[in-house]
Parts: structure tokens; sequence; C-alpha cells
């Protein structure tokens, strides 16, 4: 809205909401593409029909967009409430080369990394969201026993650092310094305090960001640490001498 | 023909255990300054918008999973607020504690020392050390102006320079470039403050940073202090009806 009023392309503070004070201060309608598309459908096939399409909260359908280690790659329209399993092996055609299946990343860059043992889960909105992932932008990223968990979070805080628009403190500083404490566990020089400050990060920029793309970019990071805590700890293995620890800084030197 | 305004209710509510009543327009933050309960803030300054980035204002609703900002929210019939929570004194340390690292706060060499709303909000907050690793920003000063100096290292991208500017002075000298982590105040397009076509020299901005990324010319280490007495009323006189 900020953006076709010629300002800046920032978010305001909410209440009050765009159906109250939107566009110009006028009440304001905003809707995905997505959405929208549906409506002729509806229009000409009548609600009960859209409506006797995917589950009883989830109705209708959704578009996904298959990417990552999988053999076919492109977008899908499936019901809402069918499994993943039957999007990631029936349509997507499974993990290449003969790899094994490891997580899929729903929801976009700030959704969640679900493992296998989700696989049979009915995709609707409180499914997803109870698993700790999103429905989102309907991103479905799918990968394998090679994808390093710990450089899947720090690829998607990468995407939320650089998209940060700058004005709340915790999604501006908060996204960089996340990224930074990623890089460094990465690279395999992370320490017990580190992997301890990121989750703290990951809580604060979370709970006290401006808008949903600083409330949700911990999310990659929040699914596989409850995943695939494992990985994270290994990276961290021997890192921990006594002289190796985090040096805390004097605030007002 | 003027549209007479609606009459504004008040309502009555609490804040922490104490029983309050305001009008419906006011926000949490301003009943909380009226009542003394300290909530503390870096972006708001009464007289100017209210631009809710700094989110040490947030606050819990009872019933609200979601945390508020209290400069942008208004009080409710029956709203109960938690002010200053365990997990709130948390948050707003660690907000504190990300704003000393992005860039370089280092007070003991900062004409505001001693009078910097940083410094108090770090010391009321109770921030003694920063654990999160430290950006070391070294962005160039720029003293082209005959009166003022900009330094973005200790600059909090508050913005209260660039809404006095705009709201009060009219100027609209201030605004702000980049995204994220490279955002940062510029004068005009990017130009130096000494060039610029727009600045009046007036001086508001300086008076109302809150740290020392504005300052006077000619002044040390701990010489800068600010007066801020202009803006009640010239922000009364700018928007009468």
């Amino acid at each position: 809205m900020a953006s076709v009023e010629g300002e800046r392309g920032q978010p305001s503070p909410r209440p009050p909401y765009p159906a109250e004070s939107g566009l110009w201060g006028y009440p304001t309608l905003i809707n995905n593409v997505e959405t929208l598309a549906n409506v002729p459908a509806i229009l000409r096939r009548g609600g009960e029909w859209f409506a006797g399409i995917g589950t009883e909260k989830s109705k209708g359908t959704k578009v996904f967009a298959l990417a990552g280690r999988i053999q076919n790659t492109g977008l899908i329209e499936v019901a809402m409430g069918v499994t993943l399993r039957e999007i990631v092996e029936a349509i997507g055609g499974g993990v290449p080369d003969g790899r094994k299946f490891k997580a899929v990343q729903t929801g976009g860059p700030s959704g969640g990394c679900l493992p296998e043992q989700f696989l049979d889960l009915p995709v609707d909105y409180d499914t997803l969201r109870e698993a700790g992932s999103i429905m989102g932008s309907g991103g479905m990223i799918v990968m394998d026993e090679t994808s390093s968990m710990v450089d899947v979070a720090r690829y998607f805080m990468e995407f939320c650092m650089s998209e940060s628009c700058g004005k709340c403190i915790p999604c501006r500083v908060g996204t960089y310094e996340m990224h930074g404490l990623l890089d460094k566990i990465a690279k395999g020089h992370g320490t017990q305090d580190d992997l301890a400050l990121l989750e703290e990060l990951c809580e604060v920029v979370q709970m006290t960001s401006l808008c949903g793309l600083g409330q949700t970019a911990p999310n990659p990071v929040l699914s596989t640490l409850r995943y695939f805590r494992r990985e994270y700890e290994e990276k961290l293995a021997g890192n921990d001498a006594p002289a190796h620890g985090h040096a805390a800084k004097e605030a007002t030197a | 023909m003027k549209r007479q305004a609606p009459p504004v209710r008040v309502v009555t509510f609490r804040i922490d255990d104490r029983d309050l009543s305001a009008r419906e327009d006011e926000t949490i933050l301003t009943v909380a300054r009226e009542q003394g309960i300290g909530i503390p803030s870096l972006c708001y300054l009464e007289g100017l918008s209210v631009w809710g980035a700094c989110r040490l204002c947030v606050v819990e609703i009872a019933g609200s999973a979601k945390l508020v900002s209290a400069c942008s929210t208004r009080v409710t019939q029956g709203m109960q607020v938690y002010s200053n929570t365990e997990r709130l004194q948390r948050y707003r340390r660690m907000i504190i504690e990300l704003l000393f690292a992005e860039r370089s706060h280092v007070c003991s060499v900062c004409v505001s020392n001693g009078h910097c709303e940083l410094q108090s909000l770090a010391q009321q907050c109770g921030v003694d050390h920063v654990r999160v690793p430290y950006r070391n920003s070294a962005y160039e000063i720029d003293s082209s102006n005959d009166y003022f100096r900009l330094d973005h290292n200790r600059c909090v991208l508050c913005t209260r320079c660039l809404r006095v500017c705009d709201e009060i002075e009219g100027a609209h000298t201030w605004d702000l470039m980049g995204r994220g982590i490279d955002c940062r105040v510029i004068t005009d397009l990017n130009r130096p403050w000494g060039e610029s076509a727009t600045c009046t020299e007036c001086g508001k901005c300086v008076q109302v940073c809150p740290t020392g990324a504005l300052v006077k010319q000619g002044t040390s280490v701990g010489e800068m202090t600010k007066d801020r007495h202009f803006l009640p009323y010239l922000s009364q006189m700018r928007h009468a009806p």
C-alpha cells in the first residue's frame, strides 16, 4: 500500500487494519492473485461445488510450486487435504538418483521444514500450523539426505535478511545477526553459546517484529531445530573448549 | 459545512494492577506516561507522528497471543495490559543489545555521553553486556554543514529527524535510503548535508535525535545536550484545526 501511495515500501503498525483504513486512508481489501483467481470458478459453478473440494476447514484447491531435489518440478494444483506423500511421490515423482527423502519445506522462505514422519499428514492450514510450518505462499521445496539443514536455514535467513525493509529493529538487526550465527555454525565454528543466542534471537524477532516478514523469519530455524537439532549439535562438536567461549563485551565501553 | 466530530467516549481498562480510565482515542503509551507507568520507547516522541518501529514499547494484552506496540495501540473498554513482565524485559534488553551491535555506539568518546536516550534506556532496562556479535560499522561522518554534524555510527534509525523536518519544519530534507541492515538516513538525494538546497539549518533534527548521531559542531565528549521545548508548542500550532 505504501508503494502504491508513492512512499517507501514499509509496513505500518496495526490496528488500524487496511479493511478499516488502508490506501489513502480508505477501507482497502487486499487479496492474493491466487485467491481472486478462484472467484470466477466459484461464480460459475457455485459455492457448494467449491466447498465440496478439500477438507472441513480448508476448502477448495491450492497451487504449489514444487522444487528442490525432486524428479518433476513445477506448478501443481491439488485439492486441500491430499497428503504430502502424494505430492512428493506421486506428483513429484520422488527424490531422484535413488537418494533418500529428508524433509520438505512448505510455505516459502518463512515456512518450516517437515521431516519424513509428517509425509502422511493431510495438507491443510491447521495441520501444517500444528506441525510447525505454514501454507504461506505455496512454495514446496524437497530436500534429500545430502542436504544440510543448517545450510537450508542459513539460506532462508539470507533471503529474509535481504528482504527486510529496515524499519523495525528486531527484523533489521535480528535477521542479520541470526544469519551471522547460522553462518558461523554452518562453517563449523559455532559454540553452544551461539546456538543458545540463536534460539533467543528467534524468539525475540518472532514476537516483537512489526510485520509478518520478521514475525515469520525465524520459522526455518525453529523448525529445523525442532526436527533436526542433531545436525546443529554435530556442527558444534569440539568447539566448546573453555578458551573458545563467547567473549561478552561491555555495552558502554 | 464542517462535519461534527462524534463525541469521544471514555473507557476503563487496566494497566498491570491499576484500574484506569481514558478517552478511547488515547494510546496505551500516552496513558501510561500520564500515570507514571514507565514503558520504555525510542522512536516515539510526543509531538511527532507515530512510527512504531523500535518495538521497545511492546506490551502484552490479556487474551491476545500477539504483542502490540503501546505507542500505536489505543485503549479499549475492559482491556488488561501487562507492561513490564519478565518476558517483555527480556525482549527489550535484546532489542537494545541489537542496537548496540548494529552501529558503533562507544559512549566513552561520544559527545552525547550522559545525555543519550539509548544510554539511559540500556541503564533503565539493565543491559550491562552485549552478547550479539558487533557489526563494527564504520560509516563516514558528514561534517559538511557549518553548524551540525551527522555520524551514522551513532544512528538508531528512529526517523525522528525525518519526521520533525517533514511535519514541523516542513522542509523534508531528511530521508531513508537502502534496505534492511544497509538502511541509513540521508539529506536531499544523498548529497552532503552542507550542500543541501532544502535544509533551513533550523536544527530541529539535532534537538530531537535521541543519540549522538546528529549534534552541533564544536561539541566535545559529553557536551551535547538537547533542548526540545519547542516541540509541544510548534506541534500544537501545526496541527491546529
